[in-house]
């Protein structure tokens, strides 16, 4: 016990990374990032396709091993404390793997065993909780992701996490699994369990995460709270259709906080505006004459942000002609 | 005081019983593995029934096997059988067997891309690379004795247990006929835990099953070539199938030692780098992808 104290700080954050930096044949996946994640703490780890965000976690999971950086998960790190810097820390990378000649059920068991402890007691709450239902009687070879992706959630749940790891946990989920996970991770973290997860959806994040992170080609394009997060969004994205496009613009140009302009294809005009500004605009066009066709929400201010700081995506143009739009609000 | 409890409770037992424990937990982990696995349990099976049709298709025909030792007394001693059986097993056979196991053992984490699903557990990459080596060893021995034992049962039960006639023309009671067969197939035990290291670096160095498998039967069968072509002695006396034969001098008299000895050692050298080698490209490796 004297040696506790010592290892595991009393507040230690369940992750707490510095400069974590690793390439691949010279090629960078993560370029010296900082994360920190407390206790009850739902952190998303955003990203587009090759940010870095598989990378990162499975340094966390101690499959990967850092180039560079620190990295400690409840004050206890892999280098000194082997196995046992994972104590406490569950999850997976990408779509979780299991033994497909074995049943669901059957794999948990195995699992369990190789934690050892009281694991198997907790198989049967995981799989209820899992919503794996008859399906864990089934071989694992014939699963759907769908399926897979719960039976992952469940075999991560036997280690009684106080830190969960999950990699695009939604993806291959129908609608109901999506709405399963997220109502999990928030009851996981009122229990004083840290989720980190994450996705390539903004929106999915803005619902269930208290901080987050955005990644872009191994950096940190944002670090911060949600709520510090849509404070720098920038005005959601529409797509308008009018009687007469070249005079709706015109009338635009005469405006501040608004920017129109033509799609590529020149069928439709895209405005950034708040939703303030995006009424008087088509006030304005009315009374102009111009009839409004179509107006449809494109982009939400959080998409179009993480659009920004990621520097991809259809909001690209318009953030380039406007970089100095004002904050919005949602 | 509260705090320190929390921390406390995420604390395990003091390591080196929780490493050595754990080495055990995923020992036992694999075993359970192994013996759902069809696989495994056909070998198993082999291992014991293949000694007696080999004894039934012996007496069906009247011609002996010649080219082996004790191949001519089959029909004479049932003691012969058990060490026909060795010398053929020991060219390719044994290597086989117990590459069944451990050429998979690790790339069937490959196959399957568990890897990533068993190294986020409690256990340590140690731990799992200890247990799962120490069960391919295990099965090696397993095999080994399974059919060292259904031949020696074969032979004694459908020829009998006649005297056997030994390398220096004396002939060998029964009583030191078995003594002298158990201690043959005892002396092939090394150079198959050394083809189990073979295997286990081959599966972990190659990703893939069917190279962890059929590479020491490969290996094993050039090694042969190799010791029937003019290689220099040196060369010659490192071959991990040399030791296969070295049992021959157990049954001369005086019966000469030296081979077994020698054999021992190679093989324990093989099985040292094979397993250490195994384990510092384990020890290193990224989990990705797959
Ligand atoms: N084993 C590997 N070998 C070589 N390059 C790799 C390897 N793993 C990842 N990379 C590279 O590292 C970068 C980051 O990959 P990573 O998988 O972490 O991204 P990601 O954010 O998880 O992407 P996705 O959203 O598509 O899952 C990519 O450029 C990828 O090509
Ligand atoms: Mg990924």
């Amino acid at each position: 016990m004297a040696d506790a104290s010592s290892e595991a700080p009393a507040v230690a954050a369940a992750v707490e990374a510095r400069g974590l930096a690793r390439r691949f044949d010279g090629a960078v996946a993560v370029a010296g990032l900082d994360l920190t994640v407390g206790p009850g703490r739902v952190h998303g780890l955003v990203g587009p396709n090759g940010a870095g965000k598989t990378t990162l976690l499975s340094m966390l999971l101690g499959l990967v091993r850092p180039d560079a950086g620190t990295l400690r998960l409840f004050g206890r790190t892999h280098g000194e404390h082997g196995a046992r810097a994972r104590d406490g820390v569950a999850g997976f990378v990408e779509a979780p793997r299991f033994y497909p000649y074995l049943t669901g059920r059957a794999n948990l068991e195995l699992l369990a065993g190789l934690d050892g402890g009281d694991a198997r007691s907790r198989i049967a709450s995981a799989l209820e909780v899992s919503g794996l239902g008859d399906a864990a009687k089934a071989k694992v070879g014939g699963y759907s992701v769908g399926m897979r992706q719960r039976l992952g959630i469940a075999a991560s749940l036997l280690r009684d996490p106080r830190l969960l790891i999950l990699d695009e946990p939604t993806s291959g989920l129908d609608p109901a699994g999506m709405r399963d996970v997220a109502a999990l991770v928030r009851r996981l973290a009122g229990d004083g369990v840290a989720v980190l997860l994450s996705s390539h959806d903004m929106d999915e994040v803005e619902g269930l995460c208290d901080d987050v992170t955005i990644m872009h080609a191994g950096r940190a394009a944002f670090d911060g709270t949600m709520a510090e997060l849509r404070d720098r969004a920038p005005a959601p994205e529409f797509l308008l259709t009018t009687s007469d496009d070249e005079k709706a613009l015109d009338v635009a140009t005469s405006s501040d906080g608004l920017v129109v302009a033509r799609e590529a294809d020149g069928e439709a005009l895209s405005v950034r505006a708040a939703r303030e500004r995006l009424d008087e605009y088509v006030i304005a066009l009315g009374r102009a004459g111009i009839a409004v066709r179509t107006l449809a929400l494109r982009t939400s201010a959080l998409k179009s942000l993480f659009f920004d700081l990621t520097g991809g995506g259809p909001a690209d143009a318009a953030t380039a002609a406007e970089p100095t739009l004002e904050k919005v609000p949602g | 005081m509260t705090a320190l409890d929390t921390a406390g409770a995420a604390v395990r037992p003091a390591p080196a019983a929780a490493v050595r424990g754990g080495t055990l937990v995923v020992y036992r982990w694999e075993a359970a593995k192994l013996v759902r696995q069809v696989r495994t349990r056909l070998v198993v099976l082999a291992c014991v029934l293949a000694p007696f049709l080999f004894v039934a298709a012996l007496k069906m025909q009247t011609t002996t096997p010649q080219d082996t030792l004790f191949g001519r007394w089959v029909h004479d001693s049932g003691f012969a059988v058990p060490l026909v059986v060795l010398g053929f097993a020991g060219q390719w056979a044994l290597p086989a067997l117990t590459s069944v196991v451990a050429g998979d053992i690790f790339a069937c984490e490959d196959r399957h891309g568990t890897w990533r699903t068993i190294l986020t557990r409690s256990r340590s990459r140690g731990q799992i690379f200890a247990g799962k080596t120490l069960a391919a060893l295990t099965y090696g021995v397993v095999v080994t004795v399974l059919l060292g034992a259904s031949s020696l049962v074969a032979g004694v039960l459908m020829v009998g247990h006649q005297p056997l006639v030994g390398l220096s023309g004396t002939l060998l009671a029964p009583g030191h006929a078995t003594a002298l067969v158990l201690a043959s197939w005892a002396s092939v035990l090394p150079p198959v835990l050394a083809f189990t290291g073979l295997g286990l670096l081959l599966s972990v160095a190659g990703r893939n099953g069917a190279l962890g498998i059929g590479g020491p039967v490969v290996i094993g069968l050039l090694m042969q070539l190799g010791s029937m072509a003019d290689l220099p002695v040196p060369v010659r006396t490192l071959l991990l199938t040399t030791p296969f034969g070295a049992w021959h001098g157990l049954f001369t008299d005086p019966p000469f030692r030296g081979p077994l000895l020698w054999g021992a050692a190679v093989s324990a050298g093989y099985l040292v780098l094979c397993v250490g080698g195994a384990y510092a490209l384990l020890r290193r490796r990224d989990i990705t992808g797959g």
